[in-house]
C-alpha cells in the first residue's frame, strides 16, 4: 500500500481527530487528507509527473505538512530541505535534486533562494505565506488511487557525505512503510497516543515519527525551537502527549536546563532516545525520576529508513550500552572486512538486511554501491558485536564521525571546508567531549609561514576562517574553536599525531 | 565598550560572522534567523562563563534572550541578584 493510501484509509476512520496541531493552527485527519489531494490535483494540472521532486524549506506549519502529502498524491518525490544550510550548499542540493516545485517560507525563500543566480532554482518557487489559499482548499481533489508502485521514491533525504558532497538518501513507499510498521508495532501506536515532535523533517527521524503517528491515527503536536527547554515542558503539558522522542543533546538539556525531571506527566507514556548514545547515568537519571516511563534507546540510519534496533525499555536497566535487538522485518549480521558474518560476541561491522533499506543515493550508482552489496545487505559503517540475547553493542565508526547534539558530522567534510579557505594549508577536525552536544567539533590549522606572534593577529586569523566556515556550512556543524599551528606534532611516520594535538590544543 | 555591544560583538564574530548585522537591540535574534538555537544555546552558555552568573532554569525562557535588550535587562537583575 502507498503512503497517501494509508493516510486516507486512516482519514476515512478518524476523519474528526487532531491529526496536526501548531502554534496557531491545527489540521484534522480530514482536513489534511483533502487539502494534500486538491493542492495534489492542481500541481497535476501543472505538469508535475510521478517521480517529479517538490522541494520543502519551511518552519513546521500545516503548509508545508499539506504540501508533503500533496507530492506523495501527485506521485512525486517528497524532499524536506535543511533550512540552517548556507545559501550555497542548499543551492548544491537543488542543482542535485532539481524540484519542480519549492514550497517556502516567506523568510527562507527571502534569505535561502533570493541570492541564487537565473534560472534557479529551476522549479517554482510557492511562498506559504503568500498563497494562503492553496494550502487550506478542499476543492477539486486529485484520487487516493496513484499509478506509484511501493517500490518507488516517496522522499528524499540529504544527509552530508564525507566528501562534503551532497547524498540524497531515496526512500521508497516500502522502505518507509516497514519502519513504520516496526515502530507501530514495537512500541506500539495507536490512534490513542499522540506525539511531541521536536525534531525537525528534514532528518529521516523526524519524517518517520510524521509518519508512524499520522498513518497510526495519532496526533502530533509540534514544538518550537528547543532552545528554551521548559516552554517543551509546559508544552507536554499543556498537550498531554502520550510519547516523545530526541537525539541525547534534546534529554541532556531537558535534565540539566529545565523541570522535566520534577514535572508530574501522567499521559507521557515513553520517550526514545536515538542518534547517539545517552550515558548510563544519565539513563538512570531519568528511571530514577520517572520510573513509570517507558524509556526506548533506537539505533538507525537514514539509509535504512532509519529504524534498525530498538532496546526494550525492560531492558534498558540491565542494558544501557546497548542499542537493542532488531526491529520486526530488518535483520542485522556482523561481518568481517571480507563480508562473512563473525562468531557471535565478535566486533564487525554492522550490516543491515530487509525492506528498510533503502533503493540508493540520489544519482549517485557508485557510492550506491560502496554501501549496498552484491547481496542486498547495507554496510552501516558502524562497528559492533551482537550479545547471547541478540543486543547489539555499538564500539566505533569505520570513518572519521563525529557526533555533536544530533548531526552527524564527518571531519573530512568540515576538513575540506576549511582547506577551501585562503591561506589554510593543512586542516583536521577533531570531536572533543562535550557534556551537552556529546561532542564539540574542533579545527585545528595549519597556515602559510609565517604564523603571527601576536596574540591578536592569531585570533584575527582564527576569526577569519571561522567567517569561512560559517559562511558554508550552519552553526550546528561548523567547529566551535579554531587553533591555529606553525605545524602539527607528527608521528615517526610523518602522520598527524592527533592525540598530542589534542593535549597540546 | 557597554554590555550590549560586548553581546553583540560576540554574535557578530563568533557565531554569525557571515551576514551584514546591524546593531539593533530590539531585533528578535532567533525570530529574524541571525541566531539558531544551538547558537542561542552557545550564547547562553557564554553570558554565563562571561558575566559569573548560572541561569535558572525558570529564567530560561525566550522573554529573557529574545534581544539585545531583553538579555541586558535579564544580566542586570542576575548579576544584582549574584
Amino acid at each position: 500500500m502507498l503512503l497517501q493510501e494509508r493516510l486516507h484509509d486512516i482519514a476515512g476512520r478518524f476523519p474528526d481527530k487532531l491529526a496536526l496541531g501548531f502554534a496557531h493552527e491545527s489540521l484534522t485527519f480530514a482536513e489534511l487528507d483533502q487539502r494534500s489531494r486538491a493542492l495534489a490535483a492542481r500541481w497535476r494540472d501543472w505538469g508535475v509527473r510521478p517521480g517529479d521532486r517538490v522541494g520543502l524549506l519551511a518552519e513546521p506549519c500545516a503548509a508545508v505538512v499539506v504540501a508533503f502529502w500533496a507530492a506523495l498524491y501527485a506521485d512525486a518525490i517528497a524532499v524536506h530541505l535543511n533550512e540552517h544550510l548556507a545559501p550555497e550548499a542548499l543551492g548544491d542540493i537543488l542543482d542535485d535534486c532539481e524540484p519542480v516545485i519549492v514550497v517556502a517560507s516567506r523568510r527562507y525563500a527571502t534569505q535561502k533562494l533570493a541570492q541564487r543566480g537565473p534560472g534557479t532554482p529551476r522549479g517554482r518557487i510557492l511562498v506559504v505565506e503568500d498563497e494562503p489559499e492553496m494550502f487550506a482548499r478542499s476543492e477539486g481533489q486529485a484520487s487516493a488511487a496513484a499509478t506509484a508502485a511501493e517500490t518507488d521514491i516517496a522522499a528524499i533525504v540529504y544527509t552530508s557525505g564525507s566528501t562534503g558532497t551532497p547524498k540524497g538518501v531515496c526512500l521508497s513507499h516500502r522502505n518507509l512503510n516497514t519502519t513504520v510498521q516496526a515502530v507501530a508495532t514495537h512500541m506500539p501506536i495507536t490512534s490513542e497516543d499522540s506525539y511531541l515532535m521536536v525534531v525537525p523533517l528534514h532528518y529521516v527521524h523526524g519524517l518517520l515519527q510524521l509518519l508512524v503517528h499520522t498513518l497510526c491515527g495519532g496526533s502530533i503536536h509540534f514544538a518550537p525551537d528547543f532552545v528554551f527547554p521548559n516552554v517543551v515542558v509546559d508544552q507536554l503539558v499543556r498537550t498531554r502527549v502520550t510519547g516523545f522522542s530526541g537525539v541525547p543533546y534534546h534529554f541532556v538539556a531537558l535534565m540539566d536546563r529545565s523541570r522535566f525531571l520534577e514535572t508530574d506527566l501522567p499521559d507521557l507514556r515513553w520517550i526514545a532516545v536515538t542518534g547517539g548514545r545517552l550515558p548510563a547515568e544519565r539513563i538512570a537519571q531519568i528511571r530514577q525520576a520517572k520510573p513509570g516511563l517507558q524509556l526506548h534507546v533506537w539505533y538507525g540510519q537514514t539509509e535504512c529508513a532509519p529504524r534498525v534496533t530498538a532496546l526494550d525499555p525492560r531492558r534498558v536497566d540491565r542494558k544501557p550500552d546497548s542499542a537493542g535487538s532488531p526491529v520486526p522485518g530488518v535483520k542485522v549480521l556482523i561481518v568481517d572486512e571480507t563480508g562473512r558474518e563473525v562468531p557471535q560476541g565478535q566486533v564487525g561491522e554492522v550490516v543491515v538486511c530487509g525492506e528498510n533499506v533503502m533503493v540508493g543515493y540520489w544519482r549517485q550508482p557508485e557510492a550506491t554501491a560502496r554501501v549496498i552489496d552484491s547481496l542486498g545487505r547495507l554496510h552501516t559503517g558502524d562497528w559492533g558485536w551482537l550479545d547471547e540475547e541478540g543486543d547489539l553493542f555499538l564500539t566505533g565508526r569505520r570513518d572519521a564521525m563525529i557526533k555533536s547534539a544530533g548531526e552527524r558530522i564527518f571531519a573530512e567534510e568540515i576538513e575540506a571546508v576549511l582547506l577551501q579557505c585562503e591561506g589554510v594549508l593543512d586542516a583536521v577536525v577533531l570531536g572533543v567531549p562535550d557534556d551537552l552536544a556529546g561532542e564539540r567539533i574542533e579545527a585545528h590549522v595549519r597556515v602559510v609561514p609565517p604564523l603571527p606572534h601576536e596574540e591578536e593577529a592569531i585570533q584575527h586569523l582564527a576569526d577569519r576562517i571561522r567567517r569561512h566556515c560559517l559562511g558554508k556550512v550552519p552553526f550546528a556543524r561548523a567547529p566551535k574553536a579554531y587553533h591555529i599551528w606553525a605545524d602539527f606534532p607528527r608521528k615517526p611516520n610523518g602522520k598527524v599525531d592527533r592525540p598530542r594535538m589534542l593535549a597540546g590544543r | 565598550m557597554t554590555t550590549q555591544q560586548r553581546i553583540f560583538e560576540y554574535i557578530r564574530t563568533k557565531l554569525n560572522p557571515s551576514s551584514q548585522l546591524q546593531f539593533d537591540p530590539t531585533q528578535n535574534l532567533m525570530g529574524d534567523g541571525i541566531l539558531d538555537s544551538l547558537a542561542m544555546m552557545d550564547l547562553i552558555v557564554w553570558l554565563e562563563q562571561t558575566f559569573s552568573i548560572t541561569v535558572d532554569t525558570d529564567d530560561l525562557v525566550p522573554e529573557n534572550f529574545a534581544t539585545l535588550d531583553a538579555m541586558t535587562n535579564y544580566l542586570a537583575k542576575a548579576c544584582s541578584v549574584a
